[in-house]
C-alpha cells in the first residue's frame, strides 16, 4: 500500500521529469502576463496611468515571447572522441547544437578552454551551429572531460526546455612516461636472447675469461694468437716451447631480464602532514602526491625496460588481483599504463600488504615504488631480497615535508616521521637492497643498478 | 569549390566557447535596478524604514531570481508610485518604469543561469534590442498621454480601454495554448 505522501512525491517528480523534456513557461512569464494584466486592470479602474506605464512593458514583452513561439526538442551532440589519451595532450572538443525554432538563448556546461573538468555553465545565443573549446589532459587518471548539460530558452528567457543533464564524457589518461637513460640490469639465465650480460658462458660479446681449451669446447672459440703467444715461451727446465695447449676465448652469455614492479597502493601523501588524515577521493591521485610520483615512476622505468626488450609485469601490494602478468613490447607498456590507472583508482585502505614468492619469477628484478611509510613494506623487500631477487626500493616520500600548523606537536610529529622512514631506509640498504629516491619533480638524476655484491642472488 | 563554401559555411556557425562576464553580473544588475527602482520613491514621502525594507528585499531578490520575490518588488513599487500621487508625470514614476521592467528581465535571465557561469554579451543582445523598443514605446505612449488633457475620462474611452484589456488578455489566452500544443505535436 502505497501512502498518499509518496503518491504526491512520484507525481512530482514524473510531472518535473516531464516538464525538463519539453518546453515550459517559467516564473517570469507568469509574472510578466499575471502582474501586467492586473496593473493595466488597475490603471483602467483606478484611473492612475501609473500602472499602465508599469504593467504595460511586462505585458508587451510576454506577450510577444509567446507571439514568437518555440518549437522542437534542442540536444546538443559531442562528436567523438578518443577513449584514451596522453597526459599533456591537447585536444578540441565540437559539440553539435540544435537550438529548436525559435530559440534565443543557450545554457550549456562546457569546460573552459585549457581547464580540466566539465566547467561552468556558459550562457550563449542560439544561433551557433557547432559549439568548440580545447581540452587540455595534465593529470593522469580516469576523468570526466565534459558533461554537456543544456538548458535552451526562448525570448526573454519566458519559455525555457530543460535543464537536461549531458552525457558524461570520460577518458582515460595515461600517466606520462619520462625520458630515462637505460641502466644495467640483472641477468637472466634462462633467456637465449636479451641484451643484458649474464654471469653464465655463452654467445654474447662480452669477454668473461680466457682458458685452457676443454672437450666440447668449439674449436671456432679458440684464440689462436694468446695459444701461439703462450706456446711460443720457452719452458724453463727443457728450453722448449709448448704448442699443443689451445687456449679458448670465453664470453658472457646475454639474456633478457624480467622485472616486476610492486606499487604501494595503501597510501597517498602529499607534502603537507595536516592532509595525511583525509581519506581518498575514489579515481582521484593528488598532484604531486606519493602515489602520483608512484605511478610515473613505475610507468617511465617500465618503458626503459621494454625498450631494451626485458619483461615487465605489475603487482598491486593492496590489492594483488590488480596485478599484470609479465610481458614484452609496447603493447605491454600501454597494458601497464592502464593497470596502473585502475590501481591509482582503487588505492586505500588494505587490510595487508601482500607480496608472495609465487608473485615474483625467479631471477627477476623486483621494483618496489613505496613511501616506506610501515614496517610491512619494509619487511617484504626484505624477504624479497631473501629469496633470491635484486630489490630497488624506490622511495616516492614527498619532499620537502610540512608540519601540521594547527597543532604544537606538527614539528614533533614529523620529526619521528622523519626519523622512522630513515631508519627504515638504513635497515632496507643494511640488507643489500638498494635505495633510491624519485621525486614528484621527476626522475632521480641517475637511476642505474649496482648488481655487485647483490646477496645471495638465486641464478637458474 | 562547393566543400570550400560548405567549410565557410560551417564556420560561420561554430562559436567557440569560454570569456564572456560572469554569471554573477547579472545577479548585480538584478539587484542595483531592483534598489534603484526603490530609492527613486524616496520622493513620495514613503518612511525610511520601509524604504530600507523594500531595498533588502530587492537584494533578496538577486539571490533567488527564480522565485516570486521579483513579482512582489515590482508590485510593491509600482503600487507605491502610482498612489503616491495624482501626478504620473514625475521623475519617480518615470526612472521607476525602466528600472522595473529591467528587474523582471534581469531576474528572468538570471534564474536561468547559475552565479558560477560565463555569459557571453552577444547573447544579450535580443533581449537589450527588445528591452530598448519596448521602452521606447512605453514613454513614447507616455509622453502622448502626457499632451492628452488631464481629468475623468468619458465613459465610453474608459469602456473602449476596458475592451482593449480584454482583447489583450483573450489574445495572450490563445496564444498560451497554442505554444504548448506544439510542444506535444513537436
Amino acid at each position: 500500500m502505497i501512502g498518499p505522501a509518496r503518491r504526491v512525491r512520484a507525481w512530482r517528480e514524473q510531472y518535473s521529469a516531464t516538464a525538463r523534456d519539453s518546453w515550459r513557461s517559467t516564473d517570469a512569464l507568469r509574472r510578466g502576463l499575471v502582474l501586467g494584466a492586473a496593473l493595466v486592470v488597475a490603471a483602467v479602474l483606478l484611473h492612475h496611468l501609473a500602472f499602465l506605464l508599469f504593467g504595460a512593458p511586462l505585458l508587451a514583452g510576454s506577450v510577444l515571447a509567446l507571439y514568437q513561439g518555440v518549437t522542437g526538442t534542442p540536444s546538443a551532440t559531442p562528436r567523438p572522441m578518443p577513449r584514451t589519451v596522453e597526459s599533456g595532450h591537447r585536444a578540441r572538443l565540437l559539440v553539435d547544437l540544435d537550438p529548436g525554432q525559435g530559440a534565443e538563448l543557450v545554457a550549456i556546461r562546457l569546460p573552459d578552454p585549457g581547464d580540466a573538468g566539465p566547467g561552468p555553465v556558459h550562457l550563449l545565443p542560439a544561433d551557433a551551429g557547432v559549439l568548440t573549446t580545447r581540452l587540455h589532459w595534465d593529470r593522469w587518471g580516469e576523468t570526466i572531460d565534459f558533461r554537456p548539460d543544456l538548458l535552451v530558452a526562448g525570448p526573454d528567457a519566458l519559455l525555457v526546455h530543460g535543464p537536461v543533464v549531458g552525457r558524461e564524457g570520460r577518458r582515460v589518461v595515461l600517466p606520462a612516461v619520462l625520458p630515462l637513460p637505460p641502466g644495467p640490469l640483472p641477468p637472466r639465465t634462462a633467456g637465449l636472447v636479451g641484451a643484458h650480460r649474464a654471469p653464465r658462458p655463452g654467445d654474447g660479446t662480452e669477454l668473461r675469461d680466457i682458458r685452457q681449451f676443454q672437450p666440447g669446447d668449439r674449436l671456432r672459440r679458440v684464440d689462436w694468437r694468446i695459444s701461439l703467444r703462450v706456446g711460443a715461451r720457452t719452458h724453463p727446465d727443457t728450453g722448449l716451447g709448448d704448442l699443443t695447449t689451445l687456449y679458448i676465448r670465453e664470453r658472457h652469455a646475454e639474456a633478457d631480464a624480467d622485472v616486476i614492479f610492486a606499487l604501494d597502493t595503501r597510501a597517498d601523501v602529499g607534502p603537507e602532514l595536516a592532509g595525511w588524515s583525509e581519506g581518498l577521493v575514489e579515481g582521484v591521485v593528488r598532484p604531486g602526491g606519493s602515489l602520483d610520483t608512484a605511478v610515473t615512476a613505475a610507468a617511465s622505468l617500465a618503458a626503459v625496460y621494454l625498450r631494451q626488450g626485458d619483461r615487465v609485469g605489475l603487482v598491486d601490494l593492496g590489492r594483488p588481483q590488480l596485478g599484470l602478468k609479465l610481458g614484452v613490447g609496447r603493447r605491454q607498456l600501454l597494458r601497464l599504463r592502464h593497470q596502473l590507472v585502475t590501481c591509482a583508482r582503487s588505492a586505500g585502505w588494505a587490510p595487508r600488504l601482500v607480496l608472495r614468492p609465487e608473485q615474483l619469477p625467479r631471477g627477476a628484478l623486483l621494483v618496489l615504488l613505496s613511501a616506506f611509510l610501515d614496517d610491512a613494506v619494509v619487511d617484504r623487500a626484505v624477504a624479497a631480497s631473501r629469496w633470491g631477487h635484486l630489490v630497488l626500493a624506490v622511495d616516492v616520500l614527498p619532499e620537502p615535508l610540512v608540519a601540521d600548523p594547527e597543532t604544537k606537536w606538527g614539528p614533533a610529529v614529523l620529526a619521528i616521521l622523519r626519523a622512522e622512514h630513515a631508519r627504515r631506509l638504513d635497515a632496507l640498504r643494511d640488507q643489500g637492497v638498494q635505495v633510491v629516491r624519485w621525486s614528484a619533480a621527476g626522475a632521480p638524476p641517475n637511476v642505474r643498478l649496482n648488481t655487485r655484491g647483490r646477496p645471495r642472488m638465486r641464478v637458474r | 569549390m562547393a566543400d570550400v563554401a560548405k567549410i565557410t559555411q560551417e564556420s560561420a556557425k561554430v562559436l567557440e566557447v569560454g570569456g564572456g562576464l560572469p554569471g554573477w553580473v547579472l545577479r548585480v544588475v538584478l539587484a542595483v535596478a531592483g534598489a534603484g527602482a526603490v530609492a527613486s520613491q524616496a520622493d513620495t514621502g514613503l518612511e525610511p524604514v520601509f524604504l530600507l525594507l523594500l531595498a533588502l528585499f530587492a537584494v533578496l531578490v538577486a539571490v533567488v531570481p527564480a522565485s516570486p520575490a521579483p513579482a512582489i518588488l515590482i508590485a510593491a513599487v509600482a503600487a507605491i508610485s502610482a498612489l503616491a500621487g495624482p501626478d504620473w508625470l514625475r521623475l519617480s514614476v518615470l526612472l521607476a518604469v525602466p528600472l522595473l521592467h529591467l528587474v523582471h528581465l534581469s531576474a528572468a535571465l538570471a534564474a536561468i543561469v547559475p552565479v558560477r557561469s560565463r555569459v557571453r554579451l552577444r547573447a544579450l543582445l535580443r533581449p537589450a534590442r527588445r528591452f530598448v523598443a519596448v521602452q521606447v514605446v512605453t514613454l513614447g505612449v507616455a509622453g502622448l498621454l502626457a499632451l492628452l488633457p488631464a481629468g475623468r475620462n468619458g465613459t465610453l474611452i474608459e469602456g473602449i480601454a476596458l475592451v482593449g484589456t480584454a482583447g489583450l488578455v483573450v489574445l495572450t489566452l490563445r496564444l498560451l495554448p497554442r505554444a504548448r500544443r506544439r510542444k506535444f505535436t513537436d
